[in-house]
């Protein structure tokens, strides 16, 4: 009851005078940064971060707040209109929004997107108020074993990323793998494959090698074509409401999906690139008929895009509840805790109840109100896609580049852009899988360490433990329905690297959600 | 009617592209040298994450540093993080010494120190503007019923501690402590971050860690008050009297420090190569947050920085804007008075063969 309480007081407060205003710019800012290429939440938090200074607790967060749970909404226009994702969180959206937007379908695939982050926020704001209560328990059962565990979930998602060959898709995996231990050791500090490089000490950064990987790619191939990416300007945009449609048809993806990211952004470390892929791989694992998820299917996009919105409300629970961030972003919003004078912990579950809730209403409205604006301009974005190549490609360049040095903010940025590009082109000219390098890259930094010390902290014992007997059979199951999907389509083709690879690539693989379930 | 680019316009497009971009990232540093900042815009380097505790003291500063500096120039904090603090250390290192461009650096003693190979700095090579001392609180699991570092060095319980890096002053400052009190324990190490250390800590995975002390309200602060985590020891900071003084920081917690809690304990002043460890390792407590100018850097520019710092670090708005918004008021050392120590630990390694020795065997993790 007085939880009841707290919820409703909680949006009350964000109505208050001058919180509202605060959110309302928090939610423009955030729109900005999502369509600028390699920017991120994570950037967004740390520029407005001297607004908190002297600030209301509740107007700092709607500022911070509004901002950090936009971008994940219009970082998928420049996914789906240009083949270049906005931020690192937008890597699956590229596969089937860039597909449909050269199908003449931008329109319907931001539709869908757009209307899937508001059930997906929705989702996930439910999931918060639901499992402050619960989250120690929660959060207290995932140690290094069950982390490694998690990795391995992800890596058994290559068969769904793999197009229409499992080995090519594990060898392209292997290959992600293998690139993720350049850098230092973690157990042993020793440099691994830096060639003398200081810049590689740290790793291979993911903004530049993603966007290498894809936007680069495609950029060139517009470029080779000389063809706009959509040609039809009616058919482009008048699908809107047909994406709409199409999520609400999909509710039920949406919600497993969501429930997937909510799960996932409560346990620290994790991050969003590894939820949009689990919610991608999750779409494709568990749909009929999902042949076409990666080449323009509105399904893979609906996955992914349910996935990380989800996540970013429960990834304030640890951060509120324990002090202990999730992710870069909420390290930074706990930041803004001490600015603006409150302490995290169980203080904010008693005392600041109110507030607390009303971090999760922050985030529901500011999805809501992105989402009608960038509905609102959907048609008028996906005009993008019209624009002739001698213009659009260079500015797509020039993104590219100004995206890349946004990691490290060196020119060694540029060169890993770059490197990744020409891998990319020799990758989808001979038809292998691009994605599977990024999720090798992406979970192999989270495997290492963490086998490492699972073995050294418990020996071989830690497999027994319940968490992780409870992931190696999901692990199992999931191979087990990726086995039986390729063996009861052999060698079937469908694309599965950023936008469609050959004629005929276009014309098929869309699915057009018929009601009800599609799981 | 179908157009095809050839390679050469798109490469062009992009060289271009990246040349545009090169110079709009060091424009800053093509300004002149003269010590007047009118007009000008500083960049603070910030050799680790946006959103760690030096990115938030660096940008306090850069609040308040214009007022103090000739010409109220504007200064902005950059964020140049990657390959544990080397590339942005590097980066100040190199960087023009015209006085538009300096570091803010978190730690870059102990790289320094180990000789990692990401390191292309001399430590006593930059012109010191000053430094802001930084130190580590030390907490167990409540469970272990241990309350202070003599509780700590006689417990039969198995502690266990989780690292970042082996060549982190994090690790090492503990395994200093550790092994000065000959205290055994389970050292895994290879954690990510900070939080994922205390998730590990949370799971019960471990149970000794430490923690920044400008961190503690934030990040311990939550575990104490569930009954989770208790305080023991801060290692505190190495004053010019040889003594190991509180970190103020922390004043809240009326810790004992924990050269004199060591000392209590053993019953005697510690000594050996573990102990000569931990005094570096609080020796170099008092450089924690670097605040450093290229080599090169005319001397007026130099002593106009000196100036504006030492005015901001004892300007009330400021002590009050930290107190609020970093947990404490920063304990500062101007240049002069940071240079013997920085003499001393740049030559430490070759005056204690043995203490290089251990130092070296820890920092690799064998």
């Amino acid at each position: 009851m007085r939880d009841l309480s707290a919820v409703w007081s909680g949006l009350v407060i964000v109505f208050g005078w001058p919180t509202i205003i605060y959110l309302l710019l928090g939610v423009g800012a955030g729109m900005l940064i999502g369509l600028s290429v390699g920017l991120s939440g994570l950037t967004g938090l740390a520029l407005l971060l001297p607004f908190a200074f002297g600030r209301k607790p509740a107007d700092a967060f709607a500022l911070l707040l509004g901002m950090y749970s936009v971008t994940t909404l219009t970082d998928v226009i420049p996914a789906v209109l240009m083949g270049i994702p906005g931020t690192t969180g937008a890597q699956a959206l590229v596969l089937d929004g860039y597909a449909m937007a050269r199908k003449g379908m931008a329109g319907r695939a931001l539709g869908a997107t757009f209307t899937a982050d508001v059930l997906a926020s929705v989702f996930g704001s439910v999931v918060f108020m639901l499992a402050i209560p619960l989250a120690a328990a929660v959060i207290g059962f995932f140690g290094s074993p069950e982390f490694f565990m998690l990795a391995m979930l992800g890596v058994s998602m290559v068969g769904g990323l793999s197009g229409r060959s499992l080995p090519k898709g594990l060898i392209v995996a292997a290959l992600g793998l293998l690139l993720a231990t350049v850098g230092t050791s973690p157990e042993t500090a020793t440099a691994r494959f830096t060639f003398g490089s200081a810049y590689l000490l740290n790793g291979i950064p993911l903004v530049p090698a993603v966007l290498g990987l894809f936007g680069l790619v495609e950029v060139l191939k517009l470029a080779r074509s000389g063809e706009r990416i959509a040609t039809d300007r009616l058919a482009v945009s008048v699908g809107v409401s047909q994406g709409i449609r199409d999520a609400l048809h999909s509710w039920w993806l949406i919600l497993r999906a969501s429930a997937l990211g909510s799960i996932l952004g409560m346990i620290p470390g994790l991050g969003g690139p590894v939820t949009e892929w689990m919610g991608f791989g999750h779409a494709v694992q568990s749909e009929k008929n999902s042949e076409g998820i990666g080449s323009g299917d509105v399904r893979g996009l609906l996955g992914a895009e349910s996935a990380i919105v989800a996540h970013k409300p429960t990834a304030l629970v640890p951060t509120v509840a324990f002090g202990l961030p999730a992710n870069a972003s909420m390290a930074l919003l706990l930041g803004a805790f001490l600015i603006v004078g409150l302490k995290t912990g169980p203080s904010m579950l008693t005392t600041n109840l109110n507030l607390s809730y009303s971090l999760v209403w922050m985030v529901v409205l500011a999805n809501i109100v992105a989402a009608l604006l960038a509905l609102a301009l959907a048609k008028q974005l996906a005009r993008i896609a019209t624009i002739r190549p001698g213009i659009l490609v260079p500015v797509m360049l020039v993104l590219l580049v100004v995206g890349s040095v946004t990691a490290t903010g060196t020119m060694g940025d540029v060169v890993v852009m770059l490197a990744f590009g020409c891998l990319g082109l020799v990758l989808d000219r001979y038809d292998w899988p691009r994605p599977p390098i990024v999720l090798g890259l992406i979970l192999g930094k989270i495997a290492e360490p963490y086998l490492a010390i699972s073995v050294n902290r418990y020996g071989w014992h830690w497999i027994y433990r319940p968490v992780v007997v409870v992931l190696f059979v999901i692990i199992l199951a999931g191979l087990v329905a990726t086995a039986k999907r390729f063996r009861r389509r052999p060698g079937e083709a469908y694309a599965m690297g950023g936008g469609g690879t050959s004629e005929d690539t276009r014309e098929e693989g869309l699915h057009i959600p018929t009601g009800g379930k599609t799981g | 009617m179908r157009r095809r680019r050839s390679p050469a316009y798109v490469f062009g497009i992009l060289a271009l592209s990246a040349l545009l971009t090169a110079c709009g990232t060091s424009s800053a540093s093509s300004a002149s040298a003269a010590p007047s900042f009118k007009g000008k815009t500083v960049a603070i380097i910030d050799n680790f994450s946006a959103g760690g505790t030096n990115d938030l003291l660096q940008r306090l500063i850069a609040k308040y540093l214009p007022q103090y500096l000739p010409g109220h120039p504007t200064v902005i904090v950059k964020d140049m993080p990657g390959a544990g603090g080397d590339i942005g250390t590097n980066y100040v290192y190199r960087s023009k010494p015209d006085g538009l461009t300096l570091g803010g650096l978190s730690d870059p003693t102990w790289p320094y120190l180990l000789k990692n190979s990401g390191v292309h700095y001399k430590l006593d090579g930059f012109n010191w503007i000053g430094a802001v001392a930084d130190s580590n609180v030390i907490y167990v699991a409540k469970s272990t019923g241990v309350t202070n570092v003599s509780g700590l060095m006689h417990s039969n319980a198995k502690w266990v501690f989780g690292g970042l890096s082996p060549s982190s002053s994090f690790d090492l400052g503990m395994r200093a402590i550790l092994g000065t009190l000959g205290v055994k324990y389970k050292y895994v190490t290879g954690y990510p971050g900070p939080s994922q250390e205390i998730q590990a800590f949370r799971s019960g995975e471990d149970n000794i860690e430490l923690e920044g002390a400008s961190g503690y309200e934030a990040l311990i602060a939550p575990m104490v008050q569930e009954n989770l985590a208790t305080p023991v020891v801060q290692e505190g900071i190495w004053n010019a009297q040889g003594k190991d003084a509180a970190d103020p920081a922390v004043a809240q917690l009326n810790l004992p420090t924990v050269w004199d809690a060591v000392t209590s304990a053993l019953g005697h002043t510690p000594s050996g190569s573990y102990a000569n460890l931990l005094k570096w390792v609080l020796q170099s407590n008092n450089l924690t947050r670097a605040e450093v100018l290229p080599p090169g850097t005319p001397a007026p520019i130099v002593s106009a920085y000196r100036t504006a710092f030492s005015k901001v670090m004892t300007s009330s708005a400021f002590m009050a804007a930290a107190k609020k918004e970093l947990g404490g008021a920063p304990s500062y050392n101007s240049g002069d008075k940071v240079l013997p120590i920085i003499k001393s630990l740049s030559t430490a390694l070759s005056s204690h063969p043995k203490t290089a020795s251990l130092l070296a065997t820890l920092s690799k993790n064998k």
